[in-house]
């Protein structure tokens, strides 16, 4: 296939999957029934696809094949997530999205690391309970943080990607993942002087952990295992 | 036939907003997107690009309710419009090959 037919499919399918139209207000109310009706069938029969070739395992090396499938499939779901809801949040939390679109950073390309962090970042964007709790509790920004490492200080798509999601989780103080970066990752970004955001990040932490000590309220971590099941009864 | 349907509906761009929901209207009750629907199930890209790149302007081009609404009268076929796109657009491209020609 054509790299170029790959990238207007899917633009094409994001016009047609879209559930919230530019034009929604000439929308008639038989459309959007319709329209449901699709999103049903696509969600029971047709998500595998997508699913699938995340997991595809890579074919024998060829100069002339650009293996642009996951990429596209990616590009798709993130789509779904700011898009599809509840839908899109059931799926990925039965058929385990994050943790197969994580698995993929270590493996794969430059591009395709990029297309996995904007995943995640819209996962996050969402501020989502459960989404998050998914996220943290299988700490799948481990590897974008390896990534993020790895890098160095070098300026570029990945390094500004990672920084802006950890400033969006800062912002918005996200506090299970305030918590997740600052208690496991916080001694790699000691180095990372470059931008205010590890150090304000930490200092967002210190500020969740005086507010905590002082009204006496104990983050799901703080409990232990006692504070995971909980997690896990509410989530389930 | 195609490439005429694909200047048909880009022509149809242009037209006036009530008379151009007609057309795509009257094309849809022809049965116009199971035609293609068959060209783009039975053909895989590799063999016919061209092809290809016709069918998803066609669709790029058509009101996108119009081919909602086409989605849900096919939500229990084997082989619908939908599950035929999604399948594609999982593909992995495959550049095209450049054969170079050294003239001594």
């Amino acid at each position: 296939m054509s790299s170029c037919i790959g990238h207007q499919l899917v633009e094409l399918l994001k016009v047609l999957l879209d559930p919230n139209p530019l034009d929604a207000e000439k929308a008639s109310v038989a459309a959007t029934a319709g329209l449901n009706s699709v999103l049903d069938h696509l969600y029971r029969a047709h998500m595998d696809k997508l699913t699938t070739a995340l997991v595809r395992p890579p074919g024998p090396r060829d100069p002339l094949v650009i293996h642009s499938g996951k990429y596209h499939a990616l590009e798709l779901l993130s789509f779904f997530v700011s898009k599809h809801g509840s839908r899109i949040k059931t799926f990925s939390l039965k058929h385990n999205l994050l943790q197969k679109v994580s698995q993929l950073i270590p493996v794969s390309g430059r591009e395709l690391q990029l297309s996995a962090i904007r995943f995640l970042r819209v996962c996050v964007g969402m501020k989502d309970d459960q989404l998050i709790w998914r996220i943290v509790s299988g700490k799948l920004l481990d590897p974008v943080v390896a990534v993020f490492v790895k890098n160095g200080s070098r300026y570029n798509m990945v390094n500004s990607a990672f920084i802006e999601m950890v400033e969006f989780i800062r912002k918005e103080n996200l506090k299970d993942l305030v918590d997740y970066l600052a208690v496991d990752h916080m001694t790699k970004f000691d180095r990372v002087k470059y931008v205010s955001t590890f150090q304000q990040l930490k200092l967002r932490y210190d500020q969740n952990q005086e507010f905590r000590t002082a009204n006496g309220v104990f983050s799901d971590s703080d409990r232990g295992e006692e504070g995971e099941a909980q997690r896990f009864v509410c989530t389930s | 036939m195609y490439g005429f349907v694909k200047e048909l509906v880009s022509v149809a761009r242009t037209l006036h907003q009530e008379v151009r929901s007609v057309l795509h209207k009257q094309l849809a009750e022809s049965s116009f997107l199971s035609v293609l629907e068959d060209a783009v199930c039975k053909v895989p890209p590799d063999s016919q690009i061209y092809m290809w790149l016709l069918v998803v302007d066609i669709l790029s081009s058509l009101d996108p309710a119009i081919v909602r609404a086409y989605f849900a009268t096919r939500v229990n076929a084997p082989d619908s419009l939908l599950g035929c796109l999604l399948s594609t657009v999982v593909l992995d491209s495959v550049r095209p090959k450049v054969v170079c020609f050294v003239v001594l």
